[in-house]
């Protein structure tokens, strides 16, 4: 018996391995290394040691900037949630004059005003504001870039959920914010849940904003510290990267382990890029 | 007579917050460049305090100078092979091969989605330990089977930050022509298959004209986001000698590291038109398949 | 002035006038119904007695108040809704609570009530269920209680039983209108089923395309349809309604004659019009009668039997509750029951007796 799908499938593995290979040796050596007695360049593990986290608990800017990254991924995920939350609820409740064409507005600006060109006026706007090496300036900016994106996701989740709901508090005699929170918001708080991680995995990650407008190192997120790590003369300690950057990863992988269980990706392509 | 079941006063507040964060931080800077880029407005120095107007003159210096033309050249390249034939091409090739095999896809989905989802510092770092000269697990293979270890950074600096990009950037164009494949009606393929069409065929006939659409969305999206790419800086820092400085790292040498932040916004101008063009042609086209 | 009156009140949406003009006066004591095909209206209607729409022209008053740019919760109204609306986060208690909770009732006063209604309405097991962990007709009960449990001006229901299946749909309707009595204000009542509407109420409103046509008791509408949109809604078989030409008193059907010069109408027809008898009131003759047709189909539902007569190249559709011996081809004679034949104008609009006013 010859199955003729078996050949396809034999060549669609030989196809695919070297692929796969090319997608995860790169990101094995952030698995293996930082459990390595002798962490080098080379993907070895020669012994278990968690010798490598000590010293990153050891390094005072290591400890300090992801305390950094937590006020400001923080910051800006309470105040991106919270606003575009409000702002979301209304666009999505309310049809008024102009909507369609705000909403259009803001997804052209957050398509157009981002990347290194972005960033110019965004750091001269900041230096007039008395910004520049503040992370108020950070937090602000990043939020600024972050919203539309949140706003939109949010509206086209909020438009998902009947109206009914609302309006059966409506006359059950419940006032508009007593609707708000007693009703809309449980009903929704599953994708509030969803934004609240993608702003947060997007905040934690982002590396060119704090690079731009921070000149302290004492105020320089992980993304910045690590960089600053392994981009400095000398011999780079490899071991406490490693795991520097093994521990700086883990919260976003978690993040979107979480948000595929209740949502698939389909629900994710959208903020990226 | 209107009124509405919010009132005013609410539907105000609630807008206010998010709109004038979005306002200040990405409107404003989005327009004001426009009339930075026309004046000489440096960091430091007597044109930090009272930059002068100096109208296009900014414009007819960027036309001439070769710095510029040399970032826009490699960022085409950049574009063209890591986003249009990389991602999209290996994008769509992960799409078909894992096509109906649910196991197989959601494996080699959630390896490709790993490469996108690590912050980039991490990545980029990860890359320079993968292409090291000496250490690097590329070459010690390479060596180990006899071949020559090869700099990487250094000889082939551009194709280096292409093939990067294409593993940092795939998920998206698999996870989009995945879902665009899911969209054609298996009954399609099986009548293809009953009438005994070859696999080329088969793509060239069914699957191809099925989901254009999608791969034009894709095209201009990656294009987009490409085009803006910052990472690869991490990776080589333009260099060496400039032949990795896309058009986003000049940007961001002229400005931040020259500190000529008027010239440097003359040049953003230019760079953010460009996605302009990009975003509002997507839109068109998102809008025209909607309706 | 009446319990609930909508004045003169108008709702459009972008293109379509949702409701046009519509007038209303409800008593305290009425089951008021509003009935009409799909679209006329009937929900928003509703919604603006509500508060949940606003009206672009008119004025709602509920109890001598002037409401109609208040929000609901200043309406004090209950509203059952269409999908009955439970809150999917709350349990049963939850949802039938909730009106009495946001209005600060205090907390051993609203168990009371809860449980006292509960018991009532016979869902006293459920009440720390789900509102998705119940049947339909489960739903129904909850969203009814969650109704009842507040002391409201009025009950709103939109189609409540319109999303059960049939057997239970009547008997949950026998419910309905003994839990009517005992509610001690007026209900409106939206559906577009005319036997439901004919059963529960003690008022309807037919309703098409935004207007109001007739308002008036079952039996009024019933016997008395103001045209031939609301005499052919209202009935099951619906009125037999045939165009015809008008001879001075006489009309003239497909060249068959019937004189109608007994009627004591006020006017005839200039030319055309039509005129509308229910099926139970033509009877079969074998010898004489004042039309003749031809047995097109016998339909034998059990109690009553639905015979279908074609005279020349109009049906009538006749219903006898006896076994007939006819079958289909036979000839036959017709008889009308002449006071309860209807006359309609040319644009039909029925035509008043002179003994009404
Ligand atoms: N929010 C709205 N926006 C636009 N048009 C609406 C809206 N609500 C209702 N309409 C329109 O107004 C008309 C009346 O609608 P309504 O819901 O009151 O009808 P209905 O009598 O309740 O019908 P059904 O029996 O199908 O529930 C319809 O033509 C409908 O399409
Ligand atoms: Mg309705």
């Amino acid at each position: 018996m010859r199955d003729p799908r078996r050949a396809s499938r034999i060549v669609s593995y030989i196809l695919l391995a070297p692929i796969v290979a090319f997608f995860v040796s790169p990101i094995l050596w952030l698995i293996v290394t930082p459990f390595s007695i002798r962490p080098s360049l080379f993907i070895s593990l020669n012994g278990f040691t968690l010798n490598n986290f000590t010293r990153v608990f050891q390094n005072r800017t290591a400890v300090n900037a992801f305390r950094n990254s937590l006020v400001i991924s923080v910051s800006v995920v309470v105040l991106v949630t919270t606003c575009a939350l409000l702002a979301a609820y209304v666009l999505s409740r309310h049809d008024f004059k102009g909507r369609n064409v705000l909403l259009y507005m803001l997804v052209l600006f957050s398509s157009v005003v981002s990347g290194a060109a972005a960033m110019v006026p965004i750091f001269i706007l900041n230096l007039r504001l008395g910004l520049i090496n503040t992370e108020l300036g950070v937090i602000l900016t990043l939020s600024g870039g972050i919203m539309p994106t949140a706003l939109f996701i949010l509206k086209d989740f909020f438009d998902s959920i009947p109206r009914t709901y609302e309006e059966a508090a409506l006359v059950d005699g419940s006032s508009p914010l007593q609707v708000m929170f007693r009703i809309f918001l449980p009903l929704s708080s599953k994708g509030v849940i969803v934004i609240a991680m993608l702003v947060f995995t997007q905040s934690w990650s982002n590396f060119l904003v704090p690079f731009v407008l921070l000149r302290s190192t004492s105020k320089y997120p992980v993304s910045v510290a690590i960089y600053t790590f392994f981009s400095e003369v000398g011999v780079p300690d490899i071991g406490m990267i490693s795991a520097y950057a093994f521990l700086y990863t883990l919260p976003v992988i978690f993040a979107y382990v979480l948000i595929e269980r209740k949502f698939g990706f389909s629900f994710y392509g959208g903020i990226k890029g | 007579m209107k009124r509405s079941l919010m009132g005013r006063k609410v539907i105000v507040f609630f807008l206010i917050p998010a709109l004038s964060l979005i306002f200040v931080f990405l409107i404003l800077p989005g327009v004001w460049v426009l009339k930075i880029g026309m004046t000489n407005e440096t960091l430091t120095g007597a044109k930090a305090r009272n930059p002068d107007f100096v109208g296009f003159e900014n414009y007819a210096k960027v036309l001439s100078d070769r710095f510029f033309y040399n970032a826009l050249r490699i960022t085409l390249l950049f574009v063209l092979g890591s986003a249009i034939i990389g991602q999209a091409g290996l994008g769509l090739s992960l799409a078909l091969l894992t096509y109906r095999r649910r196991r197989l896809k959601s494996f080699i989905q959630s390896v490709v989605i790993l490469a996108w989802i690590i912050p980039e510092v991490v990545v980029a770092y990860l890359w320079i330990a993968f292409l090291d000269k000496d250490y690097g697990t590329l070459n010690m293979l390479l060596s180990a089977i006899g071949l020559r270890k090869i700099n990487w950074f250094y000889e082939h600096p551009l194709l280096t930050i292409i093939v990067f990009n294409v593993w940092r950037g795939t998920a998206y164009s698999m996870l989009l022509f995945s879902a665009a494949l899911e969209t054609i009606p298996p009954s399609y393929l099986e009548t293809a298959e009953v009438i005994g069409a070859s696999s080329w065929r088969k793509f060239k006939d069914v699957i191809l004209p099925n989901i254009r659409s999608y791969i034009l969305t894709d095209l201009i999206l990656i294009t987009l986001w490409t085009f803006n790419v910052f990472t690869p800086y991490l990776l080589t820092g333009g260099g060496p000698s400039f032949r990795t400085e896309l058009l986003s790292i000049y940007i961001y040498r002229t400005a931040f590291r020259y500190f000529k932040l008027g010239y440097g916004a003359s040049i953003a101008t230019i760079a953010l038109l460009i996605n302009f063009a990009l975003a509002m042609f997507y839109l068109s086209l998102s809008r025209r398949k909607r309706t | 002035m009446s319990w609930i009156v909508l004045e003169s009140v108008t709702k459009r949406f972008s293109n379509v006038v949702a409701v046009n003009k519509v007038n209303l006066q409800i008593e305290r004591q009425d089951f008021f119904t509003l009935l009409g095909p799909s679209g006329c209206g009937k929900t928003t209607t509703l919604r603006l007695i509500a508060g949940l729409e606003f009206p672009d022209e008119g004025k709602i008053y509920i109890a001598g108040r002037d409401v109609t740019m208040e929000l609901p919760k200043n309406r004090n109204v209950a509203m059952v809704f269409q999908n009955y609306a439970l809150y999917p986060h709350m349990t049963v208690r939850e949802n039938i609570a909730y009106p009495l909770f946001v209005r600060k009732v205090p907390k051993k006063e609203i168990e009371r009530k809860v449980a006292f209604v509960a018991e009532s309405l016979q869902i006293s097991d459920l009440l720390e269920r789900y509102p998705q962990q119940i049947s339909g007709g489960q739903q129904q009960r909850v969203a009814l209680a969650r109704a009842v449990i507040q002391t409201p001006n009025v009950f709103l229901l939109d189609e409540p039983l319109s999303n059960l299946d049939a057997k239970l749909r009547i008997e949950a309707r026998s419910f309905l209108k003994r839990l009517s009595m005992e509610l001690g204000t007026s209900v409106v009542y939206v559906t577009h089923d005319q036997s439901e509407a004919m059963a529960l109420s003690t008022k309807i409103a037919v309703m098409n395309q935004g207007h109001v046509l007739q308002v008036g008791t079952p039996r009024l509408i019933y016997d008395t349809p103001a045209n031939t949109f609301v005499a052919s809604f209202i009935g099951n078989p619906p009125m037999n309604i045939v165009e015809c030409r008008f001879d001075g008193s006489t009309c003239v059907l497909d060249g068959q004659r019937i004189d109608l010069s007994d009627l004591p109408l006020s006017e005839f027809p200039k030319e055309r019009g039509f005129i509308g008898i229910r099926p139970e009131n033509i009877a079969f003759h074998t010898k004489e009668g004042d039309l003749i047709g031809e047995v097109y189909v016998v339909e034998p539902l059990g109690f009553e039997t639905v015979v279908t007569v074609k005279v020349n190249t109009s049906s009538l559709r006749v219903l006898v509750f006896e076994d007939v011996p006819y079958k289909s081809g036979d000839k036959i004679f017709l008889k009308l029951r002449k006071d309860k034949l209807h006359v309609f104008d040319e644009s039909g609009a029925r035509i008043l007796r002179r003994d009404e006013a």
